[in-house]
């Protein structure tokens, strides 16, 4: 959702082009992920039931950077063979 | 089972625990007991892999660390209750079983919920739950996992009698299952009937007074602790 909302907001600034990111703010877009995932477990209280299933404290963050960059990569393939093609 | 040597740890160079140790062993209930700000949470916390000591080991089912993670000694048979927040918030009780259920394999649901007396609200939101009920939900998903070692803190804050018994029996049918259990609490009369040792925490190292009967006649922690009337 946040990605989503993140290029929604671009596209709308950007008078509809879609953008995806270089190299270098994908993986400040991963970093923010992280953080962002961190904050939202801490705040729906997940990390004592996370720790008892032997679940990593780092899983959720790096969850959410890996579906960061996961969705950039895709955008960027997307844009590329949709330039490919026209 | 569980077993935290030399264990010291300071926060803003005030030192909370020296050369404190625990040990516990399957089958049996200790009492992690004594006056508020002398590291007992602190103690359970490092045994737990919640907070890093500043030196000490912690010892659990034949493994050593120097520093270890709850998720990892969660895996390998530890269930540690904090104080707070071991539930998730959005999920509803019976979905906190399926996650056990899930990740450690089928367990014995009725008995979990019918021990802690769940059955009214299996499907309410842990949000929407008292005190005494979240208690009583985190007792049952320790039953439903049949961890190796149970670490409670302090879970008679703000329990009733009633649910003090429900609790306690939960920690004497885990330890009769072959659990190691360890609760720490001010609740000294409520939990004296469910603990086989205790031991005492006081100016951040640790006494082990034996069983209940002798740690009630102990001088030091009748004066310091238990008080005149214990």
């Amino acid at each position: 959702m946040l990605w989503l909302a993140l290029h929604a907001f671009i596209a709308a600034v950007s008078g509809g082009e879609i953008i995806a990111f270089g190299t270098k703010a994908t993986i400040v877009l991963a970093i923010v992920g992280a953080a962002v995932g961190n904050a939202d477990t801490r705040r729906r209280r997940e990390f004592g039931m996370l720790g008892n299933l032997g679940i990593s404290k780092l899983a959720p963050p790096a969850m959410w950077a890996g579906t960061m960059v996961v969705l950039e990569i895709s955008l960027r393939v997307s844009l590329y063979y949709a330039g490919e093609s026209s | 089972m569980l077993r935290a040597d030399s264990i010291s740890r300071s926060f803003d160079g005030r030192r909370v625990l020296s050369s404190a140790r625990l040990a516990v062993s399957g089958g049996e209930v200790v009492g992690l007991l004594g006056r508020m700000g002398q590291g007992k949470s602190t103690l359970m916390k490092i045994c737990a892999g919640v907070l890093d000591a500043d030196s000490g080991w912690v010892e659990f089912d034949g493994q050593q660390y120097d520093r270890v993670r709850l998720s990892t000694l969660a895996a390998r048979g530890l269930f540690y209750l904090a104080e707070t927040d071991n539930l998730v918030s959005a999920l509803t009780v019976t979905q906190h079983f399926d996650l056990i259920e899930k990740r450690f394999g089928r367990g014995d649901r009725d008995l979990a919920a019918g021990m802690m007396k769940l059955e009214d609200f299996l499907g309410a939101r842990t949000d929407t739950l008292s005190g005494g009920e979240t208690r009583r939900v985190e007792m049952a998903l320790a039953l439903l996992r049949r961890p190796s070692c149970l670490l409670a803190d302090e879970p008679f804050r703000s329990v009733d009698p009633l649910m003090c018994e429900l609790l306690g029996n939960g920690y004497r049918y885990l330890a009769s299952s072959g659990s190691a259990v360890v609760v720490t609490g001010h609740e000294v009369n409520a939990l004296r009937p469910y603990l086989d040792s205790v031991v005492w925490v006081t100016s951040g190292t640790t006494y082990e007074l034996g069983n209940t009967e002798s740690a009630w006649q102990h001088e030091g922690f009748r004066r310091a602790y238990l008080g005149p009337r214990g």
